[in-house]
């Protein structure tokens, strides 16, 4: 073997080493169940211990298209679709734009303005955790104190998370308080834009308005990319703020979100679990695509 | 934009002399927006402000006050029997802060760690297949966590992992997980070759390059994911969730949390008020010490974990 | 900057320190739950550490749960030195065992209750105890049960299986704070009211200032207790659909009625009395009527953590058979009767552990093995020789005792709660979960048709 062959091993070889790591953790953590998970969806395993020999009852793509057919399963099925897909395009969109104003009236040079910005970050501090046990016990009906707080200021009483029609709403509500951590975000986004190119637009006669929506927002269209994928991703993921704050599926299944119905089913029917999984996968898979696909709006400056 | 920019500095020059009459009805109106600023961001404060205020105030409520839905106590007093149920020798919580130390501690020295060799691979040495690699690293942030979490039971307890602290820091020393490896990767794209080329001259192998000089260098972004690892490990809920039994002495604070304070639970509000403040309370001072590093590891980057 | 972060990263490290070390002095013994700052009752446990034969248990997770088990055990290894039982598994719910077999640490012995075990003994997760030449005296044992308990055993309407050992005969009960009805100015009710009684007693308390007056829990044993009682059922002994029936729509609107949160002029007469809750509202009385719920309806187990918080509020507590729904033609009322038990796995194959396994539970339900754990006061035996005697009635705490006869009160009828036994097993846990969604619709606004058509179509799919 010549020197520079050797060397071009020795090369490779130390660079695998390096990512060695993550090789054989995306393989035994990742993979590994990914293709568990895979075999086992074909598999009808009601009441079963898991184990990695005993299958269970080969039942082919049942698990799949029972959701669709069977009107018990497939009415929770559409039921887990529609709340989640619902959430995702109420709050995704609200926590954008909001965020987004917030981070515009912190870009503001008013004196202690960093003060309010430290604020504003410190309920995304709540792990989902709190935050649910904390809206449970203060929106209960009999003795929360957020009913009787808005009675003494003379407002009307409100069901919260009683009634079916009022979940979904309260629930975007509660989510609503994390909105600082997006904010951060866009005020480190906000940074970037070149001051120099408000200066002309003003002196061109630009109300502000318009330089919000001319500049600002076209040159932070790569973040709104991201930001909407990984919205995306974590919003189809809801699971935590859900079960601690109702402990299931909130009043008549309006909170019946999608991975909460493939926790329902861990235990006593684990394959039809991860079906359910792997329909989860290509959703998101499908979602993201999309959204790559139509970024024709997205105006990539200069990268740095 | 040059031509643009000097007739602009011209006509600028001439528009502030003759506003200087208008100028006094400008600082009033100044001042209005200013104040108007102001009213709407501590308007804004009160609400985020809302969840903390009734934490802390219900916690010192006593047991008979928390039955009248009040905010602060009508008699005056601060009741500390909530915390002090909570750190008595007989109450499971301390049992769960040993627990979420242990792996908050091994992951926050863990991660930054593997993340950084891993990600120094990527960045800086050269071997084939490198971008096929790191593609398929980076397609694992879009892998539902469901997905790999469910089916891992069966396989930790072929290895007898169930009701230990193995699944919620083993995993993550593996690698440390994709969105860290990528901000790490960007950071270090951002170092010149120069320094590196020039100590690799020098006789220095890749491991005393990089510990000699990159991690010196990524000090910033070495604690931002410090920082965010520990407060990963300290709130996770998915993982103790999946796999530790009811009962279990593995059990960290947000499992702990939700089963003794959570839905359906017949303790009191003022010692669960407690038990979430106290768990809070870590995360919120690291914040705290830390929000230059956060704030400035989010715009150095560009983007968060 | 680097200063800073060096004195805040050793005063972590100092608290870490610190909280470890601090965790390391947790009492490991059993301790009861309690609100801060509260006496409690732990069991030490024992070992027979070198003994020949060892046996495991699972138990609820509960405090109590795993002291009751701990005191049986610690006096059952007095007395056979041969035997080593030791707690390890804590549940929080049935299905965990299916985590346990998965990771072949499934115990010998595991706790089950009447209405949770079918759908696992169906699956043969527990062993037939009805055996007689695997366990020796099962049919003389078992016959000094309570019948209504022995009911519940089964796993579906064709099986004369005995899936475990019975260990409590719990009737619903209502507990009382005596001292907020002294203060309404209400008379305490005696153990044979009627369900009418029952309500007029609501309404004065109400009256009197009571936010509500009782704290019904929103549990499967009462509603159906309730259902049954109006004389409606869920399923006809072929299997079919049986909800659709006047009787069902009246405990339906009942229900609407009852925990109502305001009563209007001319609303039927039980409007607006209970609140759903799990007996929090009950233990947290604050000093007045006013605000507070004075009547919870639950059932033995309970007991300990009520009187505990009221020997430390100051109240006097006592407890009444659930009133009597007289029926048409005066038959008596149901109440609604469960029991929980240990049953002997499939995990327990040696044929010596497994002998003397039903050997132990043989003797826990005994009235020696009763009266050993008598003093923690959660269970009330379920062999009809303790039905009037035994140490169980003499439980106090501190100077505070109740009335016993509430518990056992004949003047009612017992109710078998397996309502959904002459499914297949299957389709139980699912038919379960459909009648707790329809239940959970009565406040919610919807109409008894409505809910019920959905029952109805939900239950026609999980049965095609």
């Amino acid at each position: 073997m010549t020197a520079n062959k050797k060397m071009k091993i020795r090369k490779n070889v130390t660079g695998y080493l390096y990512v060695l790591p993550v090789i054989l953790g995306v393989l035994f953590f990742t993979l590994l169940p990914v293709v568990y998970a895979f075999i086992n969806s074909f598999f009808e395993t009601p009441l079963k211990p898991f184990s990695l020999t005993d299958w269970g009852v080969f039942v082919g793509l049942k698990n799949y298209y029972q959701n669709f057919t069977n009107g018990y399963y497939r009415r929770r099925f559409l039921r887990s679709l529609g709340v989640t897909f619902s959430y995702a395009g109420i709050y995704i969109p609200l926590s954008l734009v909001l965020s987004f104003l917030l981070a515009v009236l912190l870009n503001k040079s008013v004196k202690g303005i960093r003060f309010f910005r430290v604020l504003y970050y410190l309920p995304v501090l709540i792990p989902a955790v709190c935050s649910g046990m904390l809206w449970n016990r203060i929106t209960d009906p009999d003795f929360g104190i957020v009913n009787a707080m808005l009675e003494s200021i003379g407002l009307k009483a409100l069901p919260w998370f009683q009634t079916a029609k009022s979940s979904m709403p309260s629930f975007v509500f509660v989510n609503l308080f994390t909105i600082g951590g997006s904010m951060i975000l866009w005020l480190a986004q906000l940074k970037n834009v070149p001051v120099s190119l408000y200066e002309s637009a003003r002196l061109d006669g630009a109300s502000k308005l318009r330089l919000l929506i001319s500049i600002t927002i076209p040159i932070c269209t790569p973040m709104i990319l991201y930001n909407v994928i990984m919205s995306i991703i974590g919003v189809m993921q809801t699971y935590a703020q859900v079960i601690t704050l109702t402990g299931g599926s909130g009043a008549e299944n309006s909170l019946l979100f999608y991975v909460f119905n493939i926790y329902d089913n861990r235990v006593q029917s684990f394959g039809y679990a991860c079906a359910l999984s792997f329909i989860l996968f290509a959703i998101i898979g499908g979602l993201t695509a999309i959204v790559m696909k139509t970024s024709k709006w997205v105006y990539y400056t200069e990268e740095g | 934009m040059a031509a643009i920019q000097s007739t602009g500095k011209a006509f600028s020059e001439n528009r502030e002399m003759k506003t200087l009459p208008g100028e006094k009805k400008r600082k009033a109106g100044k001042i209005a927006s200013v104040t108007g600023i102001y009213a709407l961001l501590i308007l804004l404060s009160l609400f985020f402000l809302f969840p903390f205020i009734v934490m802390v105030s219900l916690s010192f409520l006593s047991d008979k006050e928390i039955q009248l839905q009040v905010l602060f106590s009508p008699s005056g007093t601060l009741y500390l029997g909530a915390y002090a149920g909570i750190f008595s020798s007989g109450s499971k919580y301390m049992k769960y802060l040993a627990n979420t130390l242990t792996v908050a501690a091994i992951t926050t020295v863990g991660i930054p760690f593997v993340s950084s060799v891993c990600a120094y691979g990527f960045a800086k040495m050269e071997f084939k297949g490198k971008e096929f690699v790191f593609g398929v690293v980076l397609s694992t942030m879009m892998i539902p966590a469901v997905i790999t979490i469910v089916p891992l039971y069966t396989i930790y307890a072929k290895l007898g992992w169930i009701n230990t602290l193995y699944p919620m820091w083993v995993p993550a020393l593996f690698g440390g997980g994709a969105t860290n490896i990528f901000l790490m990767r960007q950071f270090m794209r951002g170092i010149p070759n120069d320094m590196l080329k020039a100590a690799e001259l020098d006789g220095a192998n890749s491991f005393v390059v990089y510990t000699r000089i990159m991690v010196p260098l990524c000090k910033p972004i070495l604690l931002y994911v410090a920082v965010m690892s520990f407060m990963g490990a300290w709130n996770d809920f998915m993982t103790p969730f999946t796999y530790l039994d009811y009962g279990s002495d593995s059990i960290t604070l947000a499992l702990g949390i939700y089963y003794d304070y959570g839905p359906g639970s017949t303790k009191l509000a003022n010692e669960a008020m407690a038990a979430g403040n106290v768990m809070v309370l870590p995360c919120a001072i690291l914040f705290f010490c830390f929000q230059k590093y956060l704030i400035d590891g989010v715009a150095v980057t560009g983007m968060k974990d | 900057m680097t200063k800073r972060i060096k004195t805040i990263l050793s005063g972590i490290l100092a608290a870490a320190t610190i909280f470890s070390a601090s965790a390391c002095q947790v009492d490991t013994g059993k301790t009861e739950e309690s609100n801060s700052g509260k006496t409690s009752t732990s069991v030490i446990p024992e070992e027979n550490e070198n003994a020949e034969i060892q046996l495991t248990v699972g138990t609820l997770g509960k405090a109590d749960e795993q002291s009751l088990m701990q005191a049986w055990i610690n006096e059952y290894q007095k007395l056979n030195k041969n035997v080593g039982i030791k707690i390890t598994k804590n549940m929080g719910g049935m299905p965990e065992i299916i985590n346990w077999a998965s990771a072949n640490a499934l115990p010998d012995i595991v706790w089950t209750a009447g209405d949770q075990h079918s759908p696992y003994s169906g699956s043969g997760y527990f062993q037939d105890l009805s055996d007689e030449t695997v366990f020796e005296g099962s049919k003389e044992f078992f016959g000094g049960f309570y019948e209504s308990i022995i009911d519940s055993t089964h796993y579906s309407s064709e099986d004369d299986g005995i899936w475990f050992v019975p260990r409590d005969y719990n009737r619903l009960v209502i507990y009382i704070n005596v001292t907020a009805f002294e203060e309404a100015g209400v008379e305490v009710p005696g153990n044979d009211w009627t369900w009418d009684e029952f309500i007029s007693v609501c309404k004065a308390l109400k009256k009197a200032g009571a936010k509500k007056a009782i704290e019904w829990k929103s549990w499967r044993p009462v509603y159906t207790t309730m259902l049954t009682n109006f004389g409606g059922k869920y399923l006809n002994d072929d299997g079919s659909f049986a909800l659709e029936s006047d009787a069902s729509k009246a405990c339906y609107d009942f229900y609407t009625n009852f925990y109502a949160a305001k009563a209007e002029d001319g609303d039927p007469d039980e409007t607006a009395l209970a609140i759903k809750g799990e007996g929090a509202s009950f233990k947290g009385y604050a000093e007045s009527i006013t605000g507070s719920v004075p009547m919870v309806v639950d059932v033995r187990p309970q007991l300990t953590g009520y009187i505990q918080a009221a020997y430390n509020g100051g109240w006097t507590l006592d407890v009444r058979a659930f009133p009597n729904f007289v029926q048409e033609g005066g038959a008596e009322g149901y109440v609604g009767t469960g029991c929980s038990g240990y049953g002997i796995t499939k995990a327990c194959t040696d044929e010596k552990k497994r002998a003397e396994a039903w050997k132990f539970l043989k003797w826990c339900m005994s009235e020696k093995g009763y009266d050993a754990v008598a003093y923690l006061g959660n269970i009330v035996p379920a062999i009809k020789s303790m039905r009037n005697s035994g140490e169980w009635r003499e439980y106090a705490y501190g100077d505070m005792s109740v009335n016993a006869d509430a518990f056992v009160a004949e003047n009612t009828k017992d109710i078998f709660l397996n309502y959904y036994n002459v499914l297949p097993n299957s389709k139980q846990d699912s038919f379960i979960r459909l009648t707790d969604g329809f239940w959970d619709k009565v406040s919610t606004g919807k109409s008894f048709s409505a809910a019920c058509s959905e029952f109805k179509r939900d239950f026609d799919d999980l049965i095609q």
